[in-house]
């Protein structure tokens, strides 16, 4: 065996007790063993820092998952979104009921005094569950939305289609920017089981016209 | 998502079978386990840290993608075959022989270069230098952390031809890097 592959042997750690013993004679005897040594020594801890240091980005963690997690079945579910699912439809169900005591309320005073108040336009409407598994969409009132341009479910289309035409299922991906730059606020019916995976918003990623999510950059 | 602990309890193969029934989670573990050493595999392969990314992402995907049709074996060997099929195909015909001497001048150059230590930028600069037939077991050994048994699974090479390569491999890096790590020792 060369000295040069009992150094390399050694860094691997594959050298048996007696060409160890070979290898430290020679150390011992030869300065050009100990400079070939030390540059060895000088390579493994180089690529050994290099090793570690190496990782995909955050971006690039959040976009492969979430690419690949759109590949399941009725993408965007469980347990995280569930559990925000179920935030939303508790905080929508007590604003519905609380719209409805206030216009009760209002109603019933107009009824004493004479006036006619007409109620306020619900700060959040909600948009009844179909079959076709339609999503609830928290929308800003009427005036709001026709000034402003804010998309209705009709025009909130699901990125999906663009977005993984070679996926076996439907994609969608949260927080993807619609055509009119507004934040569409769907939100999806939880999953009966499993988790989520959710996407911040404020770097949702790109969607190319293959599989991939490009992460914002 | 990063950075965090593995629960190493549970075998691969057993959050591979969760995923494969819908858990989302056991996926996102999977990815924990092995994000670093896939991605590491890719981005020493492939010289475009684009195209790297792009790989690394469809490694998963395939993953995703194709996990009714892992059935049984080593969930490591399986996404490591993937993650290999993928890059190989992409570094095909794109072998470029360079002369040990050029690859050594331009090195010393970017050294000479340097206002700061740019030893892992000088390494990465080599190990792209090297064949592909030495590259990838020295990235599969060094970077992705595989045992030389799992190498030669996984490049269908003998064993000792494995420990050969990885030898060779760095060999030619000490040969290339020499001039700069002798400033070093």
């Amino acid at each position: 065996m060369t000295t040069e592959e009992l150094i390399v042997g050694h860094f691997e750690k594959s050298l048996t007790l007696e060409e160890e013993r070979v290898l430290q004679e020679r150390l011992a005897q030869s300065p050009e063993t100990r400079t070939m040594y030390d540059q060895y020594r000088s390579l493994e801890a180089t690529l050994g820092n290099d090793a570690s240091a190496v990782a995909p980005s955050s971006r690039l963690d959040e976009a492969t998952v979430a690419a690949a997690l759109s590949l399941l079945p009725q993408a965007i579910g469980g347990g995280l979104l569930g559990l925000l699912s179920s935030k939303v439809v508790v905080g929508v169900t007590v604003a519905v009921i609380g719209g409805i005591s206030i216009a009760i309320f209002a109603n019933r005073n107009s009824s004493d005094n004479g006036a006619t108040v007409a109620p306020p336009a619900p700060a959040v409407r909600v948009v009844p569950a179909t079959p076709s598994a339609q999503p609830p969409v928290v929308a800003p009132p009427a005036e709001e939305r026709a000034s402003s341009g804010t998309p209705t479910p009709e025009n909130t289309q699901p990125v999906s289609a663009a977005a993984t035409p070679k996926s076996e299922e439907s994609t969608t991906v949260k927080g993807a920017p619609n055509r009119t730059g507004a934040q569409a606020v769907g939100v999806k019916p939880a999953r009966k089981s499993g988790s989520a995976m959710t996407i911040d918003v404020n770097h949702a990623p790109v969607i190319d016209n293959g599989t991939h999510v490009k992460p914002n950059k | 998502m990063t950075d965090t602990i593995p629960d190493t309890s549970i075998s691969d193969e057993t959050l591979m079978d969760r995923f494969k029934e819908g858990d989302e989670t056991a996926f996102v573990e999977l990815y924990n386990r092995y994000r670093r050493r896939v991605y590491a595999y890719c981005i020493r392969m492939i010289s475009s840290q684009d195209q790297a990314d792009d790989l690394f992402q469809e490694v998963f995907i395939r993953v995703a993608r194709k996990r009714h049709r892992f059935l049984a074996g080593s969930f490591s060997a399986w996404l490591f075959a993937i993650a290999r099929n993928l890059c190989l195909n992409a570094i095909r015909d794109r072998v470029s022989h360079v002369a040990l001497e050029d690859v050594a001048d331009s090195l010393q150059t970017a050294a000479d270069e340097a206002e700061y230590d740019q030893s892992l930028e000088i390494l990465k600069e080599a190990i792209d230098h090297l064949p592909a037939d030495l590259r990838e077991p020295l990235v599969l050994r060094v970077y992705s952390g595989l045992s030389y048994q799992e190498i030669a699974d996984l490049t269908q090479a003998k064993l000792a031809t494995v420990k050969v390569r990885i030898f060779r491999a760095k060999q030619r890096l000490h040969e290339m890097l020499a001039p700069y790590f002798m400033d070093r020792v």
